[in-house]
Order: structure tokens, then sequence, then C-alpha cells
């Protein structure tokens, strides 16, 4: 089957900046993807890229069989697609009923149906100006909008920003029962917690490359938290035995932090017998930490360099 | 003073500074737009006059107005900068957060406001006073634009500030109060009406005249200041009430009222009235039919400017009705002045505001991003944009024909003319401001503006089609690649990917448009014969050696002429006796006044006074014929006057000569060839005397001197108007030493035109008559080259008066010479040169 996004050594070059460094990611159909990174890492950049509003300096680019980057099918693209943008535009003197009915006009049949429901769901009033809604309903109102179409892609700049938990958790639900009918999603968020319960594969994008990605059951049962406890805070670890690897290490007084790939309870066992440590500890690192730890400091970059290759695996297939 | 207020002070220092840093970055655009257009018209203005025949630029010639209309567009548009722009962006909801009082944020913009005014004035004044100056005015009237000792002139300068200064806390004050930016402009419309009507009426009550822009008695002025004094004040406190209101915590709204702020939709479902509206509202779009994009589109542009178009519609609508009188037919002249100024300017301004809302309403708050997210058709949306506002400017112009039509006065192909005319000014006004919409993201900037770039426009069309020659309906395609262009760029538009390589495609659109209707003329330029490189590098080598020092004097009108053109027996008698009438009136001996040149040159046009001399010679001559002696006395004091004036004859040459300049030396070699007939006669020796005959002969046959002497003042005449554009002299620039171009260049006056291509082929005519001439002294005297290219070189000239070769036309033609070198290698030389032969050989 082919895949739904297919990014191939996309660089963005700006002045005094470099935006992306070479990313390289596969989607499948019917999967959820999240991309998460700090603020400045490159999501919103990559995504407008994907969408055709921005041409990457180098890389090529596949969506939905389409390359953003002609403008024709860019323009087929974003009809196939249903994107909100970090900051979704709308007309703020219509109503939200009148800017569904405005937008159905570019969609076949269901639109305004399904438009009506959501707005139900969302408890959003149609006779009211979108002036006049507050950030989280105006978001509601863009999700909406990009729902109501039963897009093959869902392209998500933090959707959530903005939103009440409750909705925050219907949205999420919906987002499951979207990819189960076959449909993909790619967002991208901040909001970790909400990451792990719904997405199928992550990535961690960071300074413009993608320091993680893989399919989030995975990571998870891959990547492991190690804490050493040292007589001396200046003793250097030594690195651990193929096929194990340390991915990030942070250092607090007489303990270190070891984000590990490969078996926890190993690497810690290992590391017991060096000199100087007086105890180890193991568990699975959650989402995260594993962020942190590659988003943090330049130890994951320096070890990440050091490898033949970034950290990738195949993204799964439900 | 306390640590504390010290620091405080110190902190509201640096806020202060930070605060009007800020104020000061909004309103550059501005300023920098405003005075880049006004210079950028001036500019035009200055190029095309350069190039004109005519009398050249005065600074009387209205330029005041440019330089006041660039405070006054300022003045329109900084209050309502300053306040709406960051309402709009909302950073002026961010500069509440900060810790800075109401009083303050309104304060700094308020004198920035003002001081920024004053600085734009201060820049058009002293661009006035300087221009003014360089084009010769004297102090006096370089001030009469500030302060006229002319009664009607009143206090121009100070009404015109006070009015920019009313403009601009009436703007701010609108600002403040209403969201819509385009609003508050509009409204400013009414706001300046409500001082001036006023006034008018007052003023006109009192002396029973009234004023208007340029001309004002004192009274009115006065009149007419106190308003502007009075509105002033009213804005300002007006405007500081409503800023720190605005700037204060909102009220809230009663439940009574609704919706707190009022939002006129004639074309929708009204929206004031609270829950019962929103709940039907809620109900009823859920009914509506399903439509094709189009005409969600089309509903989408309707509902957002409905109200402006219908406003603008409308104010067209009573153009038209109070421009019904004003037709392109007037009653002597094809042009109305009155139909452009009340049917087409007004016309084309509310037709480029149509233009400017084309795509201002939608970039707003990058609400077009909507489209572009779904990937809606640029094409298609810039169809939309466009419909309905090309719709209602043909229907002005169906309306304009059908008022026409009603017009007992007007025939025919008059109406189809006249209408197709608002048409064309209509729709080339809208798709200027069309352009101005996509180029300039503000969309105050854009409305400000706006009637500067139409005038630039309107400028540069002038200029293409007077000054360079271009087809008028070169200009079509012009304004077809300006519309173009915001096709072209619709889909960064859309996207919002508003950077350099948007500004520089629509610029390199703007470039082809303004040079397409420059390529015929340019063309014509390009082939117009040059030169040729050896002949320029000679003249120029020749006239830089010694300069000629003496300028030539102001001509005076030839009042008496003294010679008749041809010889007639009969009218000899007249002509003597009216040389010694002119020689009384002379009151002096003119023959010893001739010799000195510098006399000649001190007297104004010397060639009035050499006729009388030669005309004096001329007289002696026949009085020493005829038998008109009465005594041997008399023929002895006529025959010593000759000879003292025939002694003297080769010095008025020589001096003549020695000016090196073409227009004397022109009227040196009249008096050879008037020398050579008074030595063919037959008496000749024996009354000149050998000496002074001998003189004459040597003179009349030294060819090389005469060929120096006429090298030396052709190139002189060539080069001096190179030198001297700056004296303004058209004439002297396009003349050779005065004589007249275009005569020797084989243009028919009446083709004339002062375009530059025109006045290129006279410039480059010039250099190819002076090439011609320079090749003539190549050739020997009385060849058979040196007639062919005589002849060819008189075939160019339109009044050829070159004198004939016997030698006998011993008078000048009272006709003013008007093209040089008329007796270069004349057959009269190869007698010269018989003449020295005879004389060597006895």
């Amino acid at each position: 089957m082919n895949d739904a996004i297919k990014i191939n050594g996309i660089e963005m070059h700006y002045r005094g900046c470099d935006a992306l460094r070479g990313i390289d990611l596969s989607v499948a159909p019917g999967t959820v993807m999240a991309i998460l990174g700090e603020n400045g890492a490159g999501k919103t950049t990559l995504i407008k890229i994907m969408t055709g509003f921005q041409r990457p300096s180098k890389g090529t680019c596949s969506i939905l069989g389409l390359d953003p980057t002609v403008s024709d099918q860019a323009l087929e693209l974003r009809k196939r697609i249903g994107y909100v943008s970090d900051s979704p535009a709308l007309y703020d003197w219509m109503t939200i009923g009148e800017i569904g009915w405005f937008a159905s006009s570019f969609y076949p049949d269901g639109f305004k149906e399904r438009y009506q429901d959501f707005i139900a769901r969302y408890d959003l009033p149609a006779g009211r100006k979108i002036k006049q809604l507050s950030k989280g309903q105006r978001s509601k109102v863009a999700l909406s909008l990009a729902l109501a179409h039963d897009p093959e892609l869902l392209i998500l700049d933090e959707p959530t920003s903005g939103l009440d938990p409750i909705v925050r958790r219907e949205f999420l639900e919906s987002m499951i029962s979207v990819a189960a009918t076959g449909r993909t999603v790619f967002l991208s968020s901040h909001q970790i917690s909400e990451i792990e319960r719904v997405a199928d594969t992550i990535a961690i994008l960071h300074k413009g490359k993608v320091q993680l990605v893989g399919p989030l059951a995975d990571l998870k049962e891959s990547i492991a938290l190690v804490t050493v406890s040292l007589s001396d805070p200046l003793i250097a670890l030594g690195d651990l035995p193929e096929p194990s690897r340390i991915l990030a290490e942070i250092t607090e007084g007489r303990q270190k932090q070891l984000i590990v790939q490969g078996d926890g309870d190993e690497a810690a066992a290992y590391w017991r017998q060096a000199t100087g440590v007086l105890g180890t500890q193991s568990r699975s690192a959650s989402l995260e930490e594993l962020f942190v730890a590659c988003t943090r400091g330049d130890s994951i970059y320096k070890r990440v360099s050091e490898a033949s290759n970034p950290t990738k695996m195949e993204a799964g297939r439900s | 003073m306390s640590s504390q207020a010290t620091a405080s002070i110190s902190n509201q220092a640096s806020w202060t500074r930070a605060l009007l840093w800020k104020e000061v970055r909004q309103v550059m655009p501005l300023m920098l737009m405003v005075l880049g257009m006004g210079f950028g018209i001036l500019l035009l203005i200055l190029i095309t006059a350069s190039f004109s025949s005519t009398k050249g630029l005065r600074y009387d010639n209205g330029f005041w107005f440019l330089f006041l209309s660039m405070p006054m567009m300022y003045a329109t548009g900084v209050g309502i900068l300053l306040v709406g722009t960051e309402k709009e962006s909302r950073s002026m909801l961010w500069m509440r957060t900060l810790p800075v009082g109401a009083k303050h944020i309104a304060w700094n913009k308020l004198v920035v406001a003002l001081v920024s005014l004053a600085v734009v004035w201060l820049i058009a004044l002293t661009a006035w006073a300087l221009f003014a100056t360089a084009l010769g005015a004297p102090l006096s009237v370089v001030g009469a634009f500030f302060n006229s000792r002319n009664e009607t002139n009143g206090w121009l300068l100070p009404d015109y500030l006070m009015v920019s200064v009313f403009l601009c806390l009436a703007g701010l004050a609108f600002a403040w109060r209403f969201e819509s930016q385009i609003l508050s402009l509009v409204l400013l419309i009414p706001a300046a009406l409500a001082i001036w009507l006023p006034s008018y009426g007052i003023s006109k009550w009192l002396d029973g005249r009234g004023f208007g822009l340029a001309r004002q008695s004192f009274l009115d002025s006065g009149v007419y200041l106190v308003g502007l004094t009075i509105g002033s004040i009213v804005a300002l406190v007006y405007g500081w009430r409503v800023s720190q209101k605005a700037l204060s915590a909102l009220a809230a709204p009663s439940q009574a009222s609704g919706a707190a702020v009022w939002s006129p939709a004639i074309f929708g479902q009204a929206t004031a009235g609270g829950a019962l509206s929103e709940a039907r509202l809620a109900e009823a779009w859920s009914l509506w039919p399903s439509v094709t994009p189009l005409s969600g589109m089309l509903w989408q542009m309707i509902r957002q400017n409905g109200i402006w178009w219908s406003l603008i519609g409308l104010l067209s609508l009573i153009v038209l009705g109070i421009g019904s009188g004003c037709d392109i037919k007037g009653s002597t002249d094809p042009i109305d002045e009155d139909w452009i100024l009340k049917v087409l300017f007004p016309l084309g301004f509310l037709s480029g505001l149509l233009g400017v809302l084309a795509f201002q309403s939608d970039g707003i708050q990058q609400r077009v991003r909507f489209y572009a997210d779904r990937g809606v058709s640029p094409t298609l949306l810039w169809l939309t944009r466009h419909w309905i506002p090309v719709t209602i400017v043909l229907v002005l112009a169906i309306a304009r024909y059908l008022s026409l039509r009603l017009a007992p006065w007007m025939n025919s192909p008059w109406i189809f003319i006249d209408t197709a005319a608002v048409l064309g000014v209509c729709l080339a006004a809208y798709i200027v401001g069309q352009w101005v919409s996509q180029f300039i993201k503000s969309p105050i900037l854009s409305a400000i503006v706006l009637p500067a770039v139409l005038l630039t426009n309107l400028a540069y069309c002038i200029f293409t089609v007077v000054a360079m020659e271009a087809p008028w309906w070169l200009l079509i395609a012009s304004f077809a690649i300006t519309a173009f262009s915001t096709w072209w760029m619709m889909k960064p538009w859309m996207e919002r990917r508003i950077d350099w390589k948007f500004y520089l495609q629509h610029s390199l659109f703007s470039l082809a448009a303004m040079l397409i209707p420059l390529i015929p003329g340019l063309w014509k330029i390009w082939n117009l014969p040059t030169m040729p490189s050896d002949v320029r590098a000679n003249l120029q080598q020749l006239a830089m050696k010694a300069p000629s020092s003496q300028r030539m004097q102001k001509y005076l009108s030839s009042n008496y002429l003294t010679s008749i053109d041809k010889i007639d027996q009969d009218a000899i008698p007249l002509v003597l006796s009216r040389n010694e009438e002119i020689r009384e009136y002379q009151q002096g001996q003119v023959l010893g006044q001739v010799v000195d040149p510098e006399y000649l040159l001190a007297n104004g046009d010397p060639t009035d006074l050499l006729k009388i001399y030669l005309a004096q010679l001329a007289s002696l001559q026949n009085s020493l014929m005829s038998s008109q002696v009465d005594s041997k006395m008399d023929m002895e004091v006529s025959l010593r006057k000759y000879r003292d004036a025939m002694a003297d004859l080769p010095k008025v040459v020589t001096g003549l000569r020695a000016t090196r300049r073409l227009r004397l030396c022109d009227i040196a070699e009249q008096i050879e060839l008037s020398a050579l007939g008074h030595c063919k006669h037959s008496k000749a020796r024996e009354w000149m005397g050998d000496e002074a005959y001998e003189s004459v002969a040597r003179l009349l046959g030294d060819d090389q001197a005469r060929d120096e002497s006429r090298r030396v003042a052709l190139a002189t005449a060539w080069w001096e108007p190179k030198q001297n554009l700056h004296t303004n002299r058209p004439d002297l620039y396009f003349g050779l030493d005065g004589y007249p171009t275009q005569y020797f260049v084989g243009m028919d006056r009446r083709n004339q035109s002062p375009s530059i291509p025109s006045s290129m082929g006279v410039l480059r005519g010039r250099d190819l008559y002076v090439a011609d001439l320079w090749r003539l002294l190549e050739l020997p005297t009385g060849s058979q080259q040196a007639a062919a290219h005589r002849e060819l070189i008189d075939s160019r000239n339109a009044y050829a008066s070159h004198t004939p070769a016997d030698g006998r036309f011993i008078v000048l033609s009272h006709y003013p010479s008007l093209s040089p070198a008329g007796t270069w290698r004349g057959e009269w030389e190869v007698l010269a040169k018989k003449l020295l032969t005879e004389v060597n050989g006895q």
C-alpha cells in the first residue's frame, strides 16, 4: 500500500536560519502520526511545505500521491485534505452557520449535514458571529470545517490549542475513529499526554531534524530511563554494548539519568558493575521524558550524529 | 528628589522614548510614500518639460499645488494610520497590557502625528522654495504661496496649514471612535465640509464673493481660519475623550440592547437584537439551498462590500447628476474643463476606490487564507472579486450614456465619444485601484495613496501620449497588463506569501506596463540618424579650444528696415531717403560706430545696424554714381567718406569674425558680398583709392581665413547650447546661434510637437545640418561637388535664402535670415578669388 505521506530529504533554509535540515518521514494510510517539537523546531514549516504553502529549499514530498510543490497539485491536494493551521483564517463577519453554508459550496454533498453535527457536538451557537467567539470556539469552528468534508487526510497544526479538556478529549476520540475508518491524521502538538492517547506513530523534531521516529508502542518498549547514582559526579560512564545505545544523558549532581534504547534492566546491570557506581534503577521512559531528552542539550545530538543513522523504525501498520 | 521618584522619571523617560520610536516607525511608510509620490510626479514633469520646445518651465505653472498636496495627503492619513493599524493588528490590546497609562499612549500618538506633519510641511515648503528659486522666481514670489501681499491670495499658507492640522486631528478622533479605518477616512469628507461650507457661507454673506482653493481675500481667509481653528479644537477635545474611553475598560452592555456594537447588515440577517435573532439565524442557514462555489463567493463579496459598493454607486450617480450639464462637446473648445473636473476626475476617483475594495476587504486579518486553505482556484477568486465592481462601472457608463441622450444639445457621435471616455477613465482607474489593493497590504495606506497613484498614472499617460508620441490605444495594453498582474499574483497573495519576490514580480509587471507605451517613441529616437563621430570630434575639439565669451543679446524687433529684396531702380530714392531718416534717428555717425563690434553687440541686434551700414555704403556709392552732386565740394566730401568707409570695411569683417558667433560671421559675409559688389563697379578703384581697393580685394580673396572663421563659428554655435541648458531657453538649445533649427532641418512648423522624439529629431537634425556644413567646407570652392552639396543642404531649408552669386545684390533681404551659412560656397567666392588674382596681377 502506498504511503499517504512521503517526505524525502526536505530542507528549508532561510537567511540566517535553517528551519529544516533533512527530514525523512513516511506515514502509512489509516494512521495517526504526531509530530512533536519545541517552539521553533520546524513543525509549522514542515506542515506548510506539506500543504503547498511553502516550497522547500531541497527535497521531495508526496501527499496522497500529489506533489504539493506543483501549483495545480497543491490546489487539488487542499481540496482533498482537511487542514487547520496554527491560526485559522475565518471571515469574522459571518456567523458560524453562514460560514458552514459558505464552505459547503466548495465540497461535495453531505458537508452541511456533517458540519451541523460537529457544531452541535461542540456546542457552538450557529447564529453567532465569528468575531464574537472565544479563541477556543474559533478553533472548534475551524476543526468542524476541516472535518465536515470527510477528507482522506487531516493535517492539523496544534489543533487542541485553546480547547477545553472535555472538547479536547472528544476531539481526540474522534481522531481515533477517523483513523479507524482508514483516514490518515497528521498533527503537530505540544500536548504529550494527548499524543500518547491517540498517536500510532510519533516523530520528534529538534532543530530542524527528526531525532526520533517510530510507532509509539515500540518506542515505549524499547526506550528506558536508567538512573545511575555515582560516588563522584565526575565519573564518566562507558558506552553500552550493542545493540543498546544511549540516546540522552542528563547529569544532576551525583546522579545521571540516561535515556537508553534497548533493555533498561540490562543497561542498569551493566553499569552497576562500573567503578564508582553506587546504584542503578531502570524503568520505561515516558514520552515526555523522551521528548525532553531528545530536545534538551547537545547530548542526544552528539550521540546521534556519531551513530551511522538516526534512530529510525519502520512505521507500524494497523 | 527621592530615588523612587527618580527611578519613576527615568522609567517614564525610557518608555516615552520607546513609545515615540514605535509611533515614528509606524508613520514612516506613509511619509515616505507621500513624499516619494509627490517628488516622483515632479520628476516626471521636469523630464517632460526639459525636452519641450515651448517656453519651458515657469514657477507659476501651478507647481505649488503639487508641493501642497504632499502634506495634505499625509495629514489625511496619519491619524487614521496611527490608531487604525494598531486596532486592526490587535497590537492595541497588547499595548494596554503594558504598564503605560492611557493618557501616555494617546498623548504620544497625538505628538507624533502633529510633529511628523510639521516635518512633511517643512520638507514640502523647503522643496518649493528651492524649486521656485531655481526657476528664477524672486523671493517675493516664492513667498506668494506663503503670504501674499496680493489681495486675491489671502493667507493661503496659514489656511492650508490649519486644514492639515484639522484633518490630522479629525482623523485621529475618528480612528479612536470607529473600528473601520476606511469609514474613518471617508468621514473626513463631511467633517471638512462641515467647516468649509459655513465658512464659505459667512464669507459670502460678508463680502458677497466667497472663496476658492487658490483665490481668497484676507477676509475670506480669516473666516476660514477661525472655522478651522474651532474645528481643530473640537476634534482635539473629542478625540482625546474618545481615546481615553477606548483605552479604558469597556462598560458591560445592558441586557435590553443585545449586541454591544451595531453592525449594519443590509444584505443579510440583522444581528442586533440578541438571543432571539441568533436563534433565528441558527435555524435559517441550514435551510439555505446548496450553491456553487461561484455563487458562494459572490454572496461573500456582496455581504462584505455591499454597503461600500452602494455608497460609491450612489456618489457616482450624484456626480453624474451634477455633471449632466458638462460634456465633451463644449461651446467652442472640444474639451470642456468642467467635464474633466466635475465628471472624469470624481468618477475616476470613485472607480479607483472600487478597485481598492476588490482585494483589501479580503486582505484584512488574512481572511483570504480561508480560500487558500481550501484550494479554491485563484482565477475563480480573482473573477469574483472583480465581477460586481466592473459591472458597477459598466452601469455608470450606461447611466452616463442615457443622461447624454436626454440632452438636446448633444450630437450622436459625441455621445459615444463622451461615454467611451468616461468608461475608459473609470475602468483605468479601477484597474489602478485593484493593483494598489493587492500591492499595498494596509487598507488605510492604499486608500490614502490612491489619489496620488491615480494622478501619477494620469500624468504618465499624458507623458506617454504627448511627450513620447505613444498611440492612445497602447495605453489599453498597459492597463491590461496591470489587470493581468493581479491575476498572476493571485496565488501568492491568497497564501499571504507577501515577500520580496512578490513585490519584485509585481514591480516587473508594472515596469512592463510602463515601458510598452514608450516603445514607439523610443524606436523613433533609436532610428534617428546621428552625426558622424569624426565630425563630432573635430567640432568638439575646435569649440573647446577658445570658447566664445560673448553672449547674444535679446533681439530687437527690426522696425526700421532699410532695404529692398531685389534691385528696383525706382525704389532706390525711397530707400535712400529712409536711410537718411534712420541715420538721423541714430544720432551719430553710424559708419564710425559700426566699425566697433562691441558697439554692435551692445546695441541689441546688430543686423539692423549693419543693414544701415550697408545702406550707407550704397548711398555713398550712389551719390558718386549719379549726377546729383551739386558741387565739387559735395563730391569731395562724398568721396572721402566713401574711401574711409571702404578702408574700414576689412576691420568690420575681421572684427565680426573674431566674435566666433555664427550669426555675426554670416553678417560679415553679407558685408563681403556687398563689398564685392562695390569692387565690381568700373570706377571702384578710383573711388576707393588703391590702398582701400586692394585691402578689400585681399580680404575677399582670402578664402582660407574665411573658411577658418566659418569652422570656428560653426563649432561654437553647435557646442555652446549644449553647455547652456540651465538658461531655460529652449530656442537656444534647439537653435544654432539663434537660427531656429526647425527651419533648416526641413520640418514643417505646423507638424511640430513638444514631444521628446520630435525634439530629439530636431536636435539630431541640427547635428546633421552642422555635419553637412562641415563637409561643405571640406569641398573646394567652385567645385561641382561643392555646388551639389550646397543644393542638398538648401533642399532641407524651409526658407532657403542665400544670396544670388553675381555680387550685384548689395542690400540685405528685409526678412530675417532663417538659416545659417547662406553664403557658404556661393559662386561669389569664385568671383572674389578672381578679383584678387586681378589685383595681384596688376
